[in-house]
């Protein structure tokens, strides 16, 4: 990993999604609060900022994609997820609309404003909800390759971002990133590891130190939560015989349900969560909060331990 | 108007009103008050106003209908069958498992239906969105939106009236429906009308079940004024049925109470 190239996913979207602006169709509906970052310089044709009122800026991007137009959509969590579900629910899922929808502070990553601004069960209702894919990126290549095939997707799409600087995590390779794709990070015969967003560089880290007690991880990245990649994460575990989950998200309805529900059906083995408690967020620093909540490298290596002991010989 | 044209109109209108009845009582379950009440002004906006072709529903340069009355979705599917975009049988299947014709309107699978109904928001932010597009493309299409008058006063709706107003939409027509009490003052416009005045908007008044009072009022509503403008609309409980007024305001039909609507209807149409 390379730490001068440093960068917040939600930094990395606001300057590629700039590159699409040319395009005669690009239109983002945003509200007046929100830091774009390159965006800020958009043509004013292309911005639409709407009314102060979160639901009507969803209505807004629906009535555009009414039009033929696939707008994008970019705020806050806890604004556009938590007080617009219902509008998101009957204005975009139910008619199946191609509306973008990004929100800047996914996860723990703005954690200094507390639990009713710090949704942690962001992807539990997103994921919940028919017709709604739901992505999310981990490094700057993650997220060019993902804000790319999303931008083809012909229903609502969720992605979530953060602002916290993270490495790029493989170096070598720009990928193929689809809906309903994942990323091999690291190949390993032990124990899967499946993650999203920050946590596969707190996998990374653990691969290391799993190294030297003799347990081989390997690592994917499955930024795709629905549709879920069901095929590499049983290809995988076929090898592994047994699964981690590490997510920045409660361990209810996000990547530890999804990969649960996929292997209790088809392939059952030992899985074992790295993720949030069901329990609100107090404020602080996102390190903090993470330190707190439990999602490092550390409970990353534990669980690793306990699954790869808990599987079939 | 002429009177000739009144009165094809006013028959359709008549028979738009059976058939509101026929489908709810056929549903048993569902509102015909405000059904009943707003045909009329459906009436106008499918037959006089709007530029559409039920052959061609997803025509580019159609001007949009907007609907966001949740208990008037009844009128809405019979205004659509009679002016052609379906057959009337589907009607008949109204609400009942498979139809096309369900509860609240599926955009995707109802021709004519140009906008999902959203229960939980305010549909001028759809309207706007779309008069928004429209305009950019520069097609010379216009939004309709149609909404009762109880809605017309929350906060997120006032929020988008004023970015309406801010943004110059004047494509953007705002129908608000209010059922005519007595005692009111002509002219006199209800606080929603007022703040929307406030903001820059052209307010206008008509009767509801007059069809040359609205012929009136749309022509001086049309676009081009750089301002959105909006209709109130009163509509009179008399044009429903004797039953279905202020006494019972949602009541529900049974099959008894379809055939003596249907007859009281008849009487109406015979005169």
């Amino acid at each position: 990993m390379d730490d001068r190239t440093r960068s917040c996913t939600w930094d990395v979207f606001c300057e590629h999604l700039a590159s699409y602006a040319e395009d005669e169709d690009f239109i983002l509906v945003v509200q007046d609060d929100i830091d774009l970052g390159p965006l800020n310089g958009l043509p004013k044709d292309k911005i639409f900022v709407s009314s102060p009122s979160d639901p009507n800026m969803i209505l807004n991007a629906a009535g555009m994609a009414l039009s033929g137009k696939r707008p994008w959509v970019a705020g806050r969590s806890s604004k556009m997820i938590a007080r617009s579900y219902s509008q998101i629910r009957e204005s975009l899922a139910i008619p199946s609309l191609p509306v973008r929808i990004a929100v800047a502070d996914g996860g723990l990553s703005r954690g200094e404003d507390g639990a009713s601004r710090t949704m942690t069960e962001d992807l539990s209702l997103m994921r919940g909800m028919p017709n709604m894919s739901v992505v999310v990126p981990s490094d700057s290549n993650s997220v060019k390759g993902i804000t790319d095939a999303v931008r083809k997707a012909n229903g609502p799409v969720y992605i979530r971002l953060g602002q916290t600087p993270v490495s790029q995590l493989d170096n070598d390779r720009e990928g193929d990133f689809s809906l309903g794709g994942a990323r091999l990070l690291r190949e390993g015969t032990s124990v899967t590891v499946c993650t999203c967003g920050i946590m596969g560089h707190q996998a990374l880290k653990a691969a290391d130190i799993l190294d030297q007690q003799g347990i081989d991880i390997e690592i994917v990245d499955c930024y795709s939560l629905k549709p879920f990649p069901e095929q590499t994460l049983l290809a995988s575990v076929r090898r592994t015989g047994c699964c981690v989950v590490a997510e920045e998200h409660s361990y209810i309805g996000g990547l530890c349900s999804a990969t649960a529900e996929c292997l209790s059906g088809t392939y059952p083995v030992p899985v074992k969560f790295v993720a949030i408690e069901d329990r609100f967020v107090h404020s602080g620093a996102p390190e903090e909060l993470r330190e707190y909540f439990g999602l490092t490298w550390k409970e990353i290596v534990n669980a690793a331990a306990q699954a790869w002991a808990l599987r079939r010989r | 108007m002429e009177n000739t044209r009144i009165n094809e109109l006013e028959k359709i209108a008549a028979e738009v009103r059976k058939d509101i009845v026929r489908m709810v009582g056929l549903a048993r379950s569902g509102l015909i008050e405000l059904p009943l009440l707003i045909s009329d002004v459906l009436v106008y906006l499918y037959w006089e106003e709007m530029l559409l072709l039920a052959g061609s529903p997803s025509r580019k340069d159609r001007d949009r209908f907007v609907f966001g009355a949740e208990d008037g979705v009844p009128a809405l599917y019979a205004i659509l069958a009679r002016r052609g975009y379906y057959e009337r049988e589907q009607l008949w299947h109204y609400m009942r498992l498979g139809a096309m014709l369900q509860a609240l309107p599926d955009f995707r699978r109802i021709p004519g239906i140009d906008a999902p109904l959203v229960t939980s928001g305010t549909e001028l932010a759809i309207a706007s969105g779309l008069a928004c597009s429209l305009r950019k493309e520069g097609l010379g299409s216009r939004v309709f939106c149609f909404l009762e008058e109880k809605d017309c006063l929350g906060k997120d709706f006032m929020l988008e009236a004023e970015m309406c107003a801010g943004y110059g939409l004047d494509n953007i027509t705002l129908i608000s429906v209010c059922k005519d009490k007595a005692g009111t003052d002509p002219g006199s416009y209800p606080e929603s009308m007022g703040r929307l005045k406030t903001y820059g908007w052209d307010i206008f008044e008509t009767d509801g079940n007059d069809f040359g009072s609205m012929e009136k009022v749309f022509s001086e509503a049309d676009c081009g004024s750089g301002r959105p403008a909006a209709v109130y609309a009163k509509v009179s409980n008399g044009r429903g049925l004797s039953f279905a007024g202020d006494d019972a305001p949602k009541i529900k039909m049974s099959m008894e109470t379809m055939e003596r609507a249907l007859e009281e209807l008849e009487g109406k149409t015979n005169g």
